[in-house]
């Protein structure tokens, strides 16, 4: 892509970008919390703690990840720390329920382990859409509403051009540059996250 | 401009332009240049889309409503777009009690109106919550919880919060409207203040921290920027006032407030292992709250106002050089470079007071907010006199000078209580919550949700007066620190069929169950009756499991000797059926796929099934259900794993993990399709599986493939339910049942429903003379007898159901616990024949 600033990837990579971590830490957070959700045995303090954990984690080796140039690497490299940190957090909670498959929750993380699971495909999916549904989030208020309104209608609602240029009374040009503007923004503040 | 119409952008370049690849100034110029230019604009209407666009475009068709079109809201001119989320809404717009009156400002939470109260005219901010961010239940439950936290707390010094509104599908909170600046904007603007107006600040801040702290509550997010400053209406010292606020609802926003967690140390380091929840910026964490957020307390507070007090008085915090997590190591091992060389004209007492609060150890610090405001004290009315016209002067002109108004948020509280959650449905109904006997709630309900903070402890819970209308969804809980409990007032569902006073019909004869038990079975059945949704189906805590809950409530309504057709639950029956069939996929799976654990369900609903279809006459619902039912077998049969057992779904799916608790409701449910005459492969009702899981001590394990092999009487109880009778495998799991299922009343284990509607169901087939055929050797005394089962049992079984008739389960709820303790006491029924000897 043309844009020639460091991504916040690079950023946070080099460490000492306070700003850039606070930014990973925004966009990712409420993504970790959608998928630690479902699973049943968590309570939303373990849910909260465990969210904490992969963060601290990923700031810790962040430095040593390299995209290896397959489509969703860094997507698998954060799958396998929230595997670490959720095998770790129960055996420190020492929490094995009286259960029937007590240890059911170990299993159904050992399937996220495995990157050919139906748990790990999940996975995969739910980190795209999650991920972007927070990028839509937070890109949303840097825009003027009808710039805004002129890309959802046309990426979202997948209407034409020249149908949003008519509702919205606006020039084409400014409806294409709107849907542009956007899509930058959002590459920008993640794409590298879902390459 | 002409130069750049007669340049055409290249094809690639226009291409990137609609992907968004180019940069914002690159954009501007392109978009000058379509301005004029249609066959550019044309170009532009025919470019493809790449994955990432593709990825964002699907999120307009996701339930998400992410798309315009989507989030129109009811009243407004229809346009294409209809309004977003942070417009005025239209329901606040005509609120009964606020008035909205500006838009302060917006983030990624939601809008902030300034608004007042309609009637007492009382200045509020008023913050929208973004309807995304409230999507789901858990989400508003966090909100609500932050809001009703915060409301507890009246204190000067603290931002008011008033009230968590919903109006529609609208959640707000309202809160006290404060105009003023926060101490980091302060600090940005001035530099280091003067050590009066410092102390003064932190003074008040602890004052406001001591409330908090005797209302249980800690803070854990104390910094400059979460301290506002009002001016004018304060402290006799400076004319300000600090009111502690927190800009997060961090548990919404899930980032606001979160400004770094960041590891402490590696994992070799034991000090530091255990990393719990990091909150809050590291610049201003205790040590103790960096290792373990849950372990921190109020002292962990003191800490963080000793950091902001250095800000204060230095300009700079305490550890300023480095990563987050270097800035964490540092406030566990370092001390801060020491006040005085940073600042000549500090008292030697305040550096004392200074280097108090900043103790690593937190039994070496304040222990309350209160001494940390004494110590303070001297410091504020030594100077004061000097400095107080000037900071008022400098402290009004501010807050004039600056149009931006604080926007406040709410208190983020991290308390030592767990608390209780009310959901109702209806007005007027009224709750009492009684711990040790003692009522120590009553709580108003109105529609909604309300939620109290209570102690740690177990607690009763009963409606208030007699009402027949509502029930509660349990008779009792246990609060644990930080968790929460929710109890459902749930509108009673009128089955008018089955209320209708039929007479009974019998099977069988009831000699052997007493009146006592009669009494309890027809108050469980008709709590099953009354809990069924309208649309026929039952369901766990939480919404979930509909499919099993369902079938096992039906076999229960089975039991009683009514079918699809007759008798006082036909009606009931008929809904149930209808529902599950509904629910069945084409390829043969009886559950929505969305079921991660759907061999429960499947299996469960296979058996009640094939008994209803066992009972039908010919006819279009037997053709039906026999179609189902075949389906439904092929689709268990091809879900076997490659030792003969199932998982939670197919093996191919599953990466061929198996599991005994669903292949044991696999084989029931097969052995049920079987018995009602659908064809079963031959083989698939085959023990083998369970042998293999059956360990050195008889018992079975939960699954082969994994690693815990200890045995768990619950599976080896259930698998009894699944084998013949006479053969080593079942003598073996007899034993082993024998010895860990002692048959008393004692203490209620979590998996009591489990293993008893299967042991029930074991020893109830064994009858009275099964045991001895067995164990010739056995003695009298140490035989098991259906008799034995039932004195030592079933008393203490019906103790335990609840006034409304229903049996609380204490994992999965009421539709459970009633529809295995029903099963159980009607096993002398004998009106189904997969339970039958």
């Amino acid at each position: 892509m043309a844009d020639t600033s460091l991504s916040l990837l690079d950023r946070l990579q080099q460490r000492s970008d306070a700003e850039a971590w606070d930014r990973f830490v925004e966009l990712y957070t409420p993504v970790l919390r959608a998928w630690l959700r479902r699973y049943d045995a968590l309570a939303p303090a373990d849910v909260d703690d465990i969210v904490q954990d992969v963060l601290i984690a990923v700031n810790k080796d962040l430095p040593g990840f390299q995209h290896s140039g397959r489509p969703g690497a860094f997507r698998s490299w954060l799958r396998t720390i929230l595997v670490h940190r959720l095998q770790f957090f129960w055996r420190t909670r020492q929490r094995h329920p009286a259960a029937v498959g007590g240890s059911e929750f170990l299993d159904v993380v050992q399937q996220l382990h495995d990157g050919a699971t139906p748990t790990s495909q999940l996975w995969d999916s739910e980190h795209d859409r999650q991920l972007v549904r927070r990028l839509l989030e937070l890109v949303e208020t840097q825009f003027a509403r009808p710039t805004w309104r002129a890309f959802q209608m046309q990426v979202l609602d997948g209407l034409p051009a020249e149908r949003v240029a008519l509702e919205l009374k606006m020039p084409l040009h400014s409806v294409y540059a709107a849907k542009s503007r956007v899509l930058h923004a959002l590459r920008e503040r993640g794409e590298q996250f879902v390459r | 401009m002409a130069n750049m119409q007669a340049v055409h952008p290249g094809p690639d370049q226009l291409s990137e332009f609609a992907l968004g690849k180019l940069l914002p100034d690159q954009i501007d110029a392109i978009e000058e240049h379509l301005s004029g230019c249609a066959p550019c604009c044309e170009t532009l209407r025919q470019c493809q889309q790449d994955t990432f666009v593709a990825l964002v475009g699907a999120m307009g068709a996701s339930p998400d409503g992410l798309g315009a079109t989507l989030t129109q809201a009811p009243g407004t001119t229809p346009t294409v777009g209809g309004p977003r989320a942070f417009e005025v809404p239209i329901e606040l717009t005509n609120h009964p009690r606020y008035r909205v009156l500006e838009l302060l400002g917006s983030g990624g939470m939601g809008a902030v109106y300034r608004g007042e109260h309609r009637l007492m005219q009382r200045s509020v901010a008023l913050k929208i919550i973004n309807p995304r961010l409230v999507a789901s239940e858990a989400s508003v439950d966090r909100f609500r919880r932050e809001i009703q936290a915060a409301a507890r707390l009246q204190h000067a010094n603290i931002v008011a919060a008033f009230d968590a509104e919903q109006a529609g599908d609208v959640h707000f909170f309202v809160m006290e409207y404060v105009a003023g600046k926060d101490l980091q904007r302060v600090l940005d603007e001035r530099g280091p203040l003067p050590i009066t107006e410092a102390c003064a600040y932190v003074r008040q801040a602890a004052l406001g921290l001591q409330h908090a702290h005797e209302n249980g509550m800690v803070h854990r997010d104390i910094k400059p920027h979460n301290l506002v400053v009002v001016a004018g209406r304060g402290d006799a010292m400076t004319g300000a006032q600090v009111k502690i606020l927190d800009f997060g609802l961090a548990s919404l926003t899930n980032a606001e407030g979160l400004t770094a967690e960041i590891e402490t140390a590696n994992e070799a380091d034991s000090s530091l292992t255990h990393v719990g929840a990091l909150m809050g910026t590291p610049d201003y964490m205790a040590p103790e709250q960096a290792r373990d957020a849950h372990a921190a307390d109020i002292r962990a507070d003191i800490y963080s106002l000793g950091c902001t007090l250095y800000t204060l008085l230095t300009g700079a915090v305490p550890f300023p050089g480095g990563t987050a997590m270097d800035k964490i190591k540092a406030h566990a091992e370092q001390s801060p470079r020491p006040i005085v060389e940073m600042r000549k004209d500090i008292p030697p007492d305040l550096a004392r007071v200074l280097d108090r609060m900043l103790a690593k150890d937190p039994a070496r610090r304040f222990q309350t907010p209160a001494d940390v405001a004494a110590a303070l004290a001297p410091f504020i009315s030594d100077v004061a006199a000097s400095n107080r016209r000037r900071a008022r002067r400098r402290l009004v002109a501010l807050a004039f000078a600056t149009a931006a108004v604080i926007l406040l948020s709410i208190v983020h509280i991290a308390t030592d209580k767990g608390q209780l959650k009310v959901e109702s449905k209806v007005d007027d109904v009224q709750i009492v919550v009684s711990k040790d006997g003692k009522e120590v709630e009553v709580i108003d309900l109105t529609s909604g949700t309300a939620v109290k903070r209570l102690p740690s402890g177990e607690y009763s819970v009963r409606l208030k007066g007699e009402r027949s209308d509502v029930i509660l969804n349990r008779d009792g809980f246990t609060i644990a620190r930080g968790k929460e409990e929710v109890v459902r007032v749930e509108e009673v569902v009128k089955a008018p069929v089955a209320q209708a006073a039929k007479p009974r019909r019998q099977l069988t004869p009831t000699d052997k169950i007493t009146p006592a038990h009669r009494k309890a079975i027809d108050k469980g059945l008709e709590y099953l009756v009354k809990s069924q949704s309208s649309i026929g189906f039952w369901e766990a805590v939480g919404g979930q499991y509909r499919v099993p809950m369902t079938a096992l409530s039906g076999m229960a309504l089975l039991m009683d000797g009514s079918t699809i057709d007759s008798g006082p639950y036909a009606e009931s029956i008929r809904k149930a059926v209808d529902w599950l069939m509904a629910q069945s996929r084409a390829g043969g799976l009886l559950v929505g796929a969305d079921d991660s654990h759907y061999f429960f369900g499947h299996g469960y609903a296979m058996m009640f099934l094939a008994t209803v279809y066992s009972q039908l006459e010919e006819g279009e619902r037997r053709a039906t259900l026999h179609k189902l039912l075949t389906k439904a077998v092929e689709f268990t049969a091809s879900g076997t794993t490659s030792r003969g057992g199932w998982g939670y779904v197919l093996a191919k799916d599953g990466g061929d993990f198996d599991e005994s608790a669903t292949t044991i409701v696999q084989l029931q449910a097969l052995r049920a399709a079987r018995n009602a005459g659908i064809a079963v492969p031959r083989g698939l009702l085959d023990a083998s599986f369970l042998r293999k899981c059956t360990g050195p001590n008889g018992g079975v394990v939960y699954s082969i493939t994994y690693a815990d092999r200890s045995e768990r009487p619950p599976l080896t109880a259930a698998a009894l339910s699944a084998s013949e009778f006479d053969s080593d495998l079942a003598k073996k799991w007899w034993k082993a049942c024998q010895k860990e299922l002692p048959l008393s009343n004692r203490k209620r284990l979590g998996h009591d429903e489990f293993t008893h509607y299967y042991y029930a169901q074991a020893i109830y087939q064994l009858g009275e003379n099964g045991f001895v055929r067995l164990f010739p050797e056995s003695k009298p005394d140490e035989r098991l007898t259906w008799s034995k089962y039932k004195d030592a049992m079933f008393d203490g079984m019906i103790a335990q159901q609840g006034p409304d008739g229903g049996w609380n389960g204490p994992l999965l709820g009421k539709a459970y616990g009633t529809a295995c303790y029903l099963t159980i006491l009607q096993l002398d029924n004998a009106a189904v024949p997969i339970y039958q000897r």
